[in-house]
C-alpha cells in the first residue's frame, strides 16, 4: 500500500515509522539486507522487512568425455 | 587451427529450457535447521517454513524468461523477485527451493541466504542479473 508501512500493529502511515537497514548476512552469492521498524512517537520495534539480493546463482558445468 | 572438442552451446541452452521455458515454478522457503539441497527431486514440506500469510508450498515464481545463451553457456533467471508479503516468519530460515509445478514439482534448486527472520513484514529475493556469468541457473 502506497504510503503504509505493515507493522504488527497493521498498516501504519510511513510517516510515522522509523526504517533502520542493517546487513544480516554477506558472501559472494548473496547479500541480507533487514530493515527493522520502529514507531516514531514511542520508539518500539514493530516488525522488519528483508530483502535477500542474490548476487549470483548456481553454474553447472558439462563434462565431455573422450573415446578411450 | 586446430579443431577443439566441447559440448555444443545450443545443447546447453535446450538442454536447460526443457525444464524452465514456460514452465509454472514456485519457490517454497526452508527452515535453517532443514537438510534441504540437491537430492531433493521435488518439492517437499519437511523443514519448510510455517507461519502467519505463509501458505504451505510458497509462491508462484514469475517466469517470463526463457533459456539464454551467450558463447558456450546457457542461462535463466526468474523474470521478477520473488516477494511475501505481510509474513512473520519466527522461526529462522535460509534457503528457498524453486521448483516446477508443471513437472510434477520437479525440484531445480536450492539458493541460501544466511540465517533470517521476519515479523509482520515482506520478504523480497531480489534476483541476479540474467546473464552467463550471474544468472540463477547457468550451464556452463
Amino acid at each position: 500500500m502506497n504510503g503504509q508501512v505493515f507493522t504488527t500493529m497493521g498498516w501504519l502511515p510511513a510517516e510515522e515509522v522509523i526504517l533502520q537497514v542493517t546487513v544480516t548476512y554477506e558472501d559472494d552469492k548473496a547479500k541480507a539486507e533487514r530493515t527493522d521498524k520502529y514507531l516514531k512517537s514511542t520508539g518500539e520495534w514493530v516488525g522488519n522487512d528483508l530483502n535477500v539480493i542474490i548476487k549470483t546463482g548456481h553454474e553447472f558445468n558439462f563434462e565431455l568425455g573422450s573415446f578411450a | 587451427m586446430a579443431n577443439t572438442q566441447a559440448i555444443s552451446g545450443t545443447m546447453k541452452q535446450v538442454a536447460l529450457g526443457a525444464v524452465v521455458d514456460g514452465k509454472s515454478l514456485k519457490a517454497a522457503l526452508y527452515l535453517a535447521s532443514a537438510t534441504t539441497n540437491g537430492t531433493n527431486t521435488v518439492y517437499t514440506a519437511t523443514g519448510e517454513v510455517s507461519g502467519t500469510n505463509y501458505t504451505a508450498g510458497g509462491v508462484s515464481v514469475t517466469n517470463a524468461n526463457t533459456a539464454g545463451l551467450t558463447s558456450t553457456t546457457a542461462y535463466w533467471t526468474p523474470s521478477a523477485s520473488i516477494t511475501y508479503t505481510t509474513v512473520t516468519l519466527s522461526t529462522a530460515f535460509d534457503a528457498v527451493m524453486i521448483y516446477s509445478t508443471t513437472d510434477t514439482n520437479r525440484n531445480l534448486g536450492v539458493f541460501t541466504f544466511g540465517s533470517q527472520t521476519i515479523t509482520a513484514g515482506t520478504l523480497t529475493l531480489t534476483m541476479p542479473t540474467n546473464d552467463s556469468s550471474t544468472g540463477l541457473i547457468r550451464f556452463a
